[in-house]
């Protein structure tokens, strides 16, 4: 009964560590955005924007990462399960 | 089996271990030798253009060389033409003053000449005349004369034709 | 995956960290070799015999296709740290490009069935604390012991420097090892599909993963490298320019 409560509640858990994937989303919609509008005000510098855009976009990335990290180990890790 | 996130001291030793062995593989036979030769390369070219600004200052001194004896050539021709003429000059004055030298002491000479023959046919004239005087006086005088009035008679006379000339 | 997995499809999925190949104790310590070294020991030999490869027998008129490729590694590498930190941190063009080698090659070698070394979070770990010492090295010379403390007076700031390599090791380890759970999930995946509709060797499992381990290993592995020598490189060259 406690593990099924545990690994329910790490469940629960891992979907909502996973709603920080919202913020890269928008994030990285942004910038693409922006990168779009700057590539065409100045297509010459199209390469030089692009490398840009996808250094940022990984890097604002990370938080979804983490989530997702966190995520994982909610589910196949189970570290709660350990602690019963 | 190590869990799914764990830190190994183990696995961050040789990870440093390999990451420096890589490093200095690196630094040693990838970019040393890359450079060595890119140094090598740069040296090379930078050789060539000295060696090519060498020449080219080589060249450019020649050239200079060449035009100041082409000057210094065209100057002693210059001098040379220009003594030619002088000489020519010189000479054809030389010539010219020769000529008239002996054109004058033609003319002198004929005029010496001239003087000499008149002279002479004035002496001529002279002994004719006085010849002749004689003969007159003898023809239309017949009378005695001495020798002194005679002398001086016809002196006279010669003088008075003299002064006729 | 391995070969059986291939003919009996993934019917559990573990996620676990890296095997151990054997352990030895020094000093009272245990330490464990485990997959992810032997895999690195096998990358750093494979690309030191590909550098002595590459940079044997170089003339100055090149004449071996090998050597061109060697002197436009390096020129390609020289012009990053330039453009990135400037003309006088040339000599971090080594260390950069080992990083990346390191990284790249450790990633890809999950195209070929092994465990990811960047899948480990030791592996990044290290990695992102030697660059963390540079980092701290680099303003310990630009403002001096004195400044450089002085920095601490604001508790902020020591969270800051302690969140340069932890995101960093987390970024690198997070994006590779998601891949290849998300990887072994869709062969988990692919192989229910295939024994829900009768068939007994999972067909599913041929083409499809391939598709998504394109971005998974190739192009997530290549930005994550490229990102990580980034980072570095730009903590440092700003680490070393006074404000």
């Amino acid at each position: 009964m406690e593990k099924a409560l545990v690994l329910a509640a790490s469940a629960i858990g891992a979907g909502l560590a996973m709603i920080a994937g919202i913020g890269p989303g928008i994030g990285q919609g942004f910038a693409v955005g922006k990168a779009c509008e700057a590539i065409g005000r100045q297509p010459e510098s199209s390469g030089a924007v692009t490398r840009t855009m996808f250094i940022g976009c990984a890097v604002a990335e990370s938080t979804g990462i983490y989530a997702f990290v966190v995520a994982l180990i909610l589910m196949f890790i189970n570290p709660f399960l350990g602690k019963l | 089996m190590l869990d799914f996130l764990s830190i190994d001291v183990g696995t961050i030793i040789f990870t440093l271990c390999n990451l420096l062995i890589l490093f200095l593989v690196f630094k040693k036979f990838l970019f040393g030798r890359v450079y060595k030769i890119l140094d090598e390369r740069q040296n090379d070219v930078t050789e060539t253009y000295n060696k090519a600004d060498e020449s080219l200052e080589h060249a450019k001194s020649l050239e200079s060389e060449y035009s100041a004896l082409m000057q210094g050539a065209k100057e002693e021709s210059a001098e040379i033409i220009r003594n030619a003429s002088k000489k020519a000059q010189q000479r054809s004055d030389e010539i010219i003053s020769d000529a008239k030298k002996e054109a004058g002491t033609i003319l002198a000479k004929a005029d010496e000449d001239v003087e000499r023959e008149k002279k002479r046919a004035q002496n001529e004239l002279r002994g004719e005349i006085s010849e002749l005087a004689v003969l007159v006086a003898q023809k239309v005088v017949e009378k005695e004369i001495n020798e002194e009035d005679h002398d001086r008679f016809i002196n006279d006379f010669i003088e008075n034709v003299g002064d006729l000339k | 995956m391995k070969v059986s997995d291939f003919f009996q499809g993934v019917k559990n999925v573990e996620i676990g960290g890296p095997k151990i190949a054997f352990s030895f104790d020094v000093f009272g310590v245990k330490i464990n070799v485990t997959e992810t070294i032997i895999i690195s020991w096998a990358i750093v030999l494979g690309l030191t015999l590909l550098v002595l490869f590459l940079t044997h027998d170089m003339k100055k008129k090149p004449v071996k296709k090998r050597q061109v490729i060697a002197e436009f590694l390096v020129e390609t590498v020289d012009n990053l740290v330039k453009n990135t930190m400037g003309e006088k941190f040339k000599a971090f063009g080594p260390y950069i490009a080992a990083l990346f080698a390191s990284s790249i090659f450790g990633s890809l070698v999950s195209l070929i069935g092994l465990r990811s070394v960047t899948a480990d979070f030791s592996t990044t770990l290290t990695w992102a604390l030697m660059s963390f010492v540079m980092i701290e090295t680099a303003k310990i010379r630009t403002d001096g012991i004195g400044g450089y403390l002085k920095s601490f007076i604001n508790p902020l700031n020591i969270i800051s420097e302690v969140s340069t390599p932890v995101s960093m090791s987390f970024r690198h380890f997070g994006n590779v090892a998601g891949g290849m759970i998300i990887t072994s999930l869709i062969y988990f995946a692919l192989t229910g599909l295939s024994t829900a509709i009768g068939l007994a060797v999972p067909v599913f499992c041929i083409g499809i993963p391939a598709v998504l381990s394109l971005y998974f290993d190739l192009f997530s592995g290549f930005m994550q490298a490229f990102i990580f020598i980034m980072l570095t490189m730009i903590y440092i060259e700003s680490a070393c320019s006074k404000e």
